[in-house]
């Protein structure tokens, strides 16, 4: 719906509205301090003549040429979105809420003037926000008249995110927003969050993400110290002013490659905000800034603000330590004191005499810094050797490396042989190629004296290194020397300090021990394992070890790599070897984290090498994708056909089941779970394995669904829906689940039924919509882990590898323990990553839990080739009791009038009829209407009185988290009030209805919303009659048919407002029928004779009309069995 | 591993000029002119070539003028001071990054030359003030304002004798070219392809990149940790090079720089200390 931005200006822009005390230049207003100017955009319908120049330009804006942007959301408009996204905790912005109630009258008066906020009124509340101006340039298009002619050209900026396939043009745009200082900026960057895993919703522009990066960096150089104290001179009202400054150093290698990368990757948008301060916003638009000035622009001001604060807190020392004269100590002299107070001081200013002095002794303090001002290629570069064979000193070898690419190397002997001024070299030219290299020397020395004795000669090429030095070099000096901006390259062996690869560690090989007959592999089956000891990946006998030990170096040679051995690891190999009798256990967890890369010790020693052979080497490479899985044949017991992917589905489902291995089946809405779990237990079945019953829990809208599918793919398994009031209990349950395949029932169920349900003994348990367990702690959360079986499978639609503690909720089903207890979890996956999108964290965890989620999009490619283009599917649905019973008694009575009259009468009461079951199997109140709200109706939330409201609100659900946009069409316009309201009341988002009284205007913006708003609406409600000519509504890829139009021509002329031209994706339409009702009856019957249904059927429902009272009868009675009764 | 390196002390060659002077015998009268120098009587100071050129407030409402040289060196003397320092790369290494090689003094002695003044009869003074003496007391004032210069660019020395910096390094360079100006390691490639493809020009707007930033963010930024040593840049660098303090006892002292260093210390310590914090704190809700 809207995006937030946030552009850096370099200065502050004009405030609106313009006040006298504010012109810049006047008072103490540092102008040239930065800031972040926080606008939003929001789509609005716009017409060619709304954008006619002069129209939009308000009154009071008269003296700027250039018009405001239209998508610009207005004051109160931002007041209201930054404050909602502050609720969420996505943001924080210190006295928002306060301004923001100031606002809220307006905000209501606001919708009924649509959107227009007489300025007058809230002038006094808004004015204290900060209101700023500026310009900003932005692709747009021209949508009428011609460029060369003003009078007639009408252009309209392209909306954030919004593709266009017209030409585009940068043309300026005037944008209002909040301006935040420097100082305010980077509290605020720094409250919002830096992951995006779940991008299904996103409230952040490219600018305002890419600077909260910068404001995560900033933070990071202010916490390895890297800025400095400086003293410059400014221009201040035409006079020279000496400013005391603080400013970013960027001299590691880690902080230069950011820089380059940073101003690589800077979203375009960030660099057309217009930088003219607090100028008059002018009609022209400015070369766009380079990326590089902007970012160090940025850097410079955020850091100067931040430092500022903390300098303003530390009281500078009035005296010096003084023990002896502690009264007559000196004062620090002037004019450093007037320096050191202005970098505390906020206007900056110094003002002191003598300053060429002191600037001259900055100079001079902060010159072996110097060639880290200027924009680096080349730096030197320190490489150390290890000794050559039979020698025992090191080397280390001065070279020149490329900033941008570490391995882009020159030697000495090719610097020392161009003294040139510039050197082309291998296809890049370096600037003073000597001077650069010896002021890099110069510098080393400084840090790392060894070096200096060897400057000594005239043209130095490298320094010896003792095995001392060597280590000390590697421990101490080379990161004191990177961080400084001098390269280093170690030997590879040496290089990863914090890996395991070279360390002392083990090396396993490991194989499924024999079972004894009947028993399965599980987590928790311990292994057969062998061990060898290895030191930078060689294998090392006891004896070798006790050699290296002994040579008491920290630095050893093995095999002609030398590797550091470190106390702690000699000690635990020690304490390894000690203990070697009672092997430590392996477990099957264990080497499946191994081989992932999650866990890597064992008695405090790394796994540095793991083996697998046998079948857990099979096990280990379909599970980390080496290997891949077989698709499995359609069973012949399987009543229909499976897709290629579905076969693969139910082999990768058998192949963890044959590990007793719990698996999630995660394949996107419409891909057919269902019958992949169907297929997997007749192939069970096929198999002779399917020995014991299997728990299905479902949510209870498709207890109906279930067995309907069950009967009609899989007639061989027999079937049991545990439901409803006359369930069986204690014995008689037991009694009722002999010899049954697959008993069903509903999570609620479950958690009441919990004991009956243990006595059991399962073969298998399957949660659909798993997302139900979410929740750890809900009651049916806890009582499904209660329950023991074999094989665990957990079916569900949503992304649930962007869900984290969802994740861990169902893996934690499936798999119990293999991702730690909740706590841990959180603090070792879900904060890190959901906090600070930390992506090393997610890789970490995405292979631990790629073995046991399979997940298909159909926008896969080769699911895609799978697929039809329209996927037609009947959703069965149950009533809930109140519909059942308002459905009986309505039939009941009817069937008596039907029974007393004939003709037309007759006829007249049996189309009422049928409109009235129609309304039940909606809602009850579509047809009790409100007056006449039954008493259940307090009892019970508005969807859990309807099956299909409730059915329809998960597919919702689901559908909205894969990112898709779905029509809902229904016949009953109240019907489509009431869900509209519903509908945006539960997800909390804008929801389009279109109906008969939608004026033409409305339904063209409606439509024109749904097709191009990129944050639009997602659901779309229309009444068939209204809705079903004439819309291109292809933006949908679902159409839901609430209720159902017995004419198969009407309902596909309304799914072809979304299968037409344009539509680039497989389209799912989902007719939906409530199970033992006349709905279900006619479904069949259309169904089983489509050719001859649509002759009988064709003109409409008529047909209905000359039924004799007992076909009505069997036609309308409720199948009792479809209630899905109370919770 | 405070100790891991050790910055030469700035002060020296500072120390030494005063020494020197004071080696000639003229203590008290040297003592009157440091008060004279402290007191912020010398108005202005600035080199002409290797002249200094000094207006001092005396007693008279016209400030003297002061003019004070050493011998400068001969170009054929530089010439082989040049020679000497390009035998050893340590000089140039230094000398470009900002700093004064201990042993530069060795350099001159070998060729028979002393940076220094050596005798009195190698400092050239004259004072306009009616005091015959020499040196007078605006003389000694600026003999010690120098020796702050020294403190606070010990470049200053070379200038006195002939040569600036930036003069020598230059020399140093040429020595080293002998003349060639550029060179390509196969000779074939045109400069101009080259320069057009590194030297990057203006960065243009890609309508691809326009609006989206999909970057994640950087792993080495999620945690905001402190570095690995306390060490911060100002170990690097050690102390302001500032103009020396007077201490009680008339001698000179550092005690303005070694509290501002103790200052910038602190709060250096306190921004990083309050970066990890807000480190730890991102993204946190509202509550």
């Amino acid at each position: 719906m809207a995006i937030l931005h946030g552009g850096w200006l370099t200065r502050i822009p004009v405030q609106t509205p313009v006040k006298e005390s504010h012109i810049p230049g006047k008072g103490d207003a540092p102008v040239c301090l930065g800031g972040v100017l926080l606008w939003g955009e929001t789509w609005r319908r716009l017409t060619p003549e709304m954008l006619q120049i002069g129209t939009l330009t308000g009154d009071d804006q008269p003296s700027f040429g250039i018009q405001p942007h239209p998508y610009a959301m207005t004051q109160v408009e931002l007041l209201e979105f930054l404050r909602s996204l502050g609720q969420k905790g996505l943001l924080r912005l210190p006295g928002l809420n306060s301004l923001a109630e100031s606002v809220e009258v307006p905000v209501k008066r606001s919708r009924k003037s649509q959107g227009k906020v007489a300025p007058d009124v809230f002038a006094t509340n808004l004015e204290e926000v900060g209101w700023h101006q500026s310009a900003i340039a932005l692709p747009s298009s021209l949508v009428a008249g011609d460029f060369t002619d003003p009078a007639t050209a009408v252009i309209m900026p392209q909306l954030f995110g919004a593709e266009t396939e017209q030409e585009v043009v940068l043309h300026p745009w005037q944008i209002t927003g909040i301006w935040l200082p420097a100082d305010e900026a980077v509290p605020f960057l720094n409250s919002l969050p830096l992951g995006s895993i779940d991008t299904a919703d996103p409230f952040m522009s490219g600018d305002l993400r890419f600077w909260s990066h910068i404001a995560r960096w900033s933070l990071d150089l202010l916490a390895r110290s890297k800025f400095l104290p400086g003293l410059t001179v400014e221009l201040r009202e035409d006079l020279a002013a000496a400013i005391a400054t603080w400013e970013p150093l960027l001299d590691s290698g880690i902080d230069q490659l950011r820089f380059l990368q940073f101003g690589e990757r800077m979203p375009g948008v960030c660099r057309m905000y217009q930088q003219g301060g607090s100028e008059k916003i002018r009609s022209w638009i400015d070369i766009p800034i380079e990326p590089q000035t902007l970012l160090q622009d940025f850097l410079r001001k955020t850091l100067d603000a931040q430092i500022r604060m903390v300098a303003k807190e530390s009281p500078l020392p009035e005296t010096s330590p003084n023990r002896n004269h502690p009264a007559k100590g000196t004062a620090i002299a002037s004019p450093v004191r007037e320096w050191l107070q202005a970098l505390g001081h906020k206007n900056r200013l110094v003002e002191a005499s003598d300053l060429e002095s002191l600037q001259t002794s900055l100079q001079t303090w902060t010159a072996p810094l110097q060639l880290h001002r200027a924009e680096n290629l080349f730096r030197t570069c320190l490489y150390l050797h290890s000794p050559q064979p039979g020698q025992k000193d090191w080397q280390l070898e001065y070279f020149l490396q490329a900033a941008d690419n570490e391995e882009f190397l020159i030697d000495a002997p090719t610097i020392w042989n161009n003294p040139v001024e510039r050197l082309l070299y291998q296809g890049r030219a370096i600037a003073q190629p000597q001077e650069t290299f010896l002021m890099g020397l110069g510098l080393a020395s400084r840090l790392y004296s060894p070096i200096e004795t060897s400057l000594q000669a005239p043209r130095p090429q490298f320094c010896t290194l003792s095995p001392v030095q060597a280590y000390d070099f590697l421990k101490t000096a080379a990161w004191r020397l990177q961080d400084s901006g001098i390269g280093v390259v170690v030997p590879p062996s040496l290089a990863s300090q914090g890996g395991w690869a070279n360390r002392l560690g083990l090396k396993i090989q490991a194989e499924t021990a024999k079972l004894d007959k009947g028993k399965r592999l599980g987590l928790q089956s311990l292994l057969n394992f062998r061990w060898e000891l290895t030191i930078g990946g060689q294998s090392i006998s006891k004896e070798e070890f006790d050699r290296l030990v002994a040579l008491n170096t920290p630095l050893v040679e093995i095999n002609n790599e030398w590797v550091e051995l470190r106390p702690q690891d000699i000690r635990a190999a020690q304490t390894f070897f000690a203990s070697r009798k009672d092997q430590p256990a392996l477990s099957l967890e264990d080497a499946l984290r191994i081989s992932t890369g999650d866990t890597q010790m064992i008695e405090k020693l790394p796994v540095v090498s793991f083996e697998a052979s046998g079948a857990l080497e099979d096990l280990i490479n379909t599970l980390s994708g080496k290997r891949t899985l077989e698709a499995i044949p359609a069973p012949k017991t399987f009543r229909g056909e499976l897709r290629p992917y579905q076969a693969r589905g139910v082999g990768w489902l058998s192949f963890l089941e044959q590990w007793s291995l719990g698996a999630c089946l995660a394949d996107d809405m419409g891909l057919g779970k269902t019958i992949q779990l169907i297929a997997f237990l007749l192939h069970l079945q096929e198999q002779n394995a399917l020995e014991r019953p299997t728990l299905l829990v479902c949510p209870t809208s498709v207890l109906g669904n279930w067995e309907r599918e069950v009967k009609k793919f899989g007639p061989s398994l027999k079937v049991l829906q545990h439901h409803g009031d006359g369930r069986p209990k204690g014995k008689d349950f037991a009694k009722a689940v002999k010899g049954k395949h697959l008993v069903i029932t509903s999570y609620a169920l479950v958690q009441r039924d919990l004991k009956d349900l243990q006595t059991v003994s399962w073969q298998g348990m399957v949660l659909d919509e798993a997302q139900n367990i979410k929740n750890p702690e809900a009651k049916q959360s806890q009582a499904v882990r209660q329950i023991e079986a074999r094989f665990r499978i957990a079916l569900t639609g949503t992304p649930v590898e962007n869900r984290l503690s969802e994740l861990w909720s169902i893996l934690d089903f499936l798999n119990p323990g293999y991702l730690g207890p909740k706590n841990f979890f959180q603090r070792r996956f879900a904060t890190p990553i959901e906090r600070y999108g930390d992506t090393s964290s997610l890789q970490t965890l995405k292979s631990l839990v790629q073995p046991f989620i399979l997940r298909r999009l159909k926008t896969d490619k080769d699911i895609i080739q799978d697929l039809p283009e329209k996927q037609e599917m009947a959703v069965f649905c149950g009533l809930s009791e109140e519909q059942a019973s308002l459905y009986q008694h309505t039939v009941e009575k009817s069937l008596q009038d039907i029974e007393a009259s004939e003709g037309i009468q007759r006829r007249g009461i049996i189309l009422a009829l049928l409109t009235k079951l129609k309304q039940i199997c909606n809602h009850p109140d579509l047809f009790l209407k409100e007056s006449q709200s039954s008493a259940l109706s307090t009892q019970h939330s508005f969807q859990d009185r309807s099956g299909k409201l409730k059915r329809l609100e998960e597919m919702v659900e689901e559908l909205m988290a894969e990112g898709d946009r779905a029509l809902i069409f229904t016949q009953f316009a109240e019907w489509g009030k009431l869900l509209q309201t519903h509908l945006e009341r539960q997800f909390g988002r804008e929801v389009l209805f279109l109906y008969g009284s939608t004026s033409k205007k409305q339904r063209e913006e409606m439509v024109d919303r749904f097709q191009h708003d990129p944050q639009g609406p997602r659901l779309f409600i229309l009444s068939l009659k209204a809705g079903g000519v004439g819309l291109n509504l292809t933006r949908a890829n679902h159409v839901f048919h609430y209720d159902r139009w017995w004419n198969p021509a009407v309902e596909n002329q309304a799914t072809d407002r979304v299968f037409r031209i344009g539509q680039t994706r497989n389209v799912q339409v989902h007719k939906f029928v409530c199970s033992g009702t006349l709905e279900e009856k006619i479904h069949d019957l259309i169904e089983s004779k489509k050719a001859l249904a649509e002759q009988v059927v064709g003109a409409g429902e008529n047909w209905l009309t000359e039924l004799n009272t007992d076909q009505l009868r069997d036609l309308l009675l409720l199948d009792r069995s479809a209630i899905i009764g109370e919770e | 591993m405070a100790d891991s390196y050790q910055q030469p002390s700035r002060e020296w060659w500072a120390q030494r000029w005063i020494e020197v002077l004071e080696s000639f015998g003229w203590i008290r009268r040297l003592a009157r002119a440091r008060v004279y120098a402290r007191e912020g009587n010398v108005k202005s100071l600035e080199f002409k070539g290797h002249k200094v050129i000094a207006r001092v407030q005396g007693t008279a409402p016209e400030p003297y003028k002061v003019t004070l040289s050493l011998d400068p060196f001969t170009d054929e003397q530089w010439g082989y001071v040049v020679e000497s320092m390009s035998q050893q790369a340590l000089f140039s290494a230094k000398l470009l990054s900002g700093e004064m090689p201990v042993s530069i003094e060795k350099v001159f002695t070998e060729n028979g030359l002393s940076l220094f003044p050596f005798t009195k009869f190698d400092i050239h003074s004259r004072c306009s003030c009616p005091d015959p003496a020499n040196p007078c007391k605006h003389i000694g004032a600026v003999y010690y304002l120098l020796g702050d210069r020294f403190s606070e660019d010990p470049f200053v020395l070379f200038q006195l004798r002939g040569r600036t910096k930036e003069q020598i390094l230059e020399a140093l360079r040429q020595s080293r070219s002998q003349g060639k100006e550029e060179k390509s390691e196969d000779g074939s490639q045109k400069s101009e392809e080259v320069i057009a493809a590194h030297l990057r020009s203006r960065v243009s707007l890609d309508p691809n990149q326009f609006w989206q930033y999909t970057e994640q963010l950087e792993p080495s930024l999620v945690v905001i940790a402190p570095p690995p040593s306390s060490e911060t840049v100002l170990d690097v660098l050690g102390a302001i090079p500032l103009k020396p303090d007077i201490a009680e006892d008339g001698s000179m002292v550092q005690t303005s720089s070694q509290a501002a260093m103790e200052y910038l210390k602190s709060v250096y310590q306190t921004v990083s200390q309050q970066a990890i914090l807000a480190g730890m704190n991102v993204g946190e809700s509202t509550e």
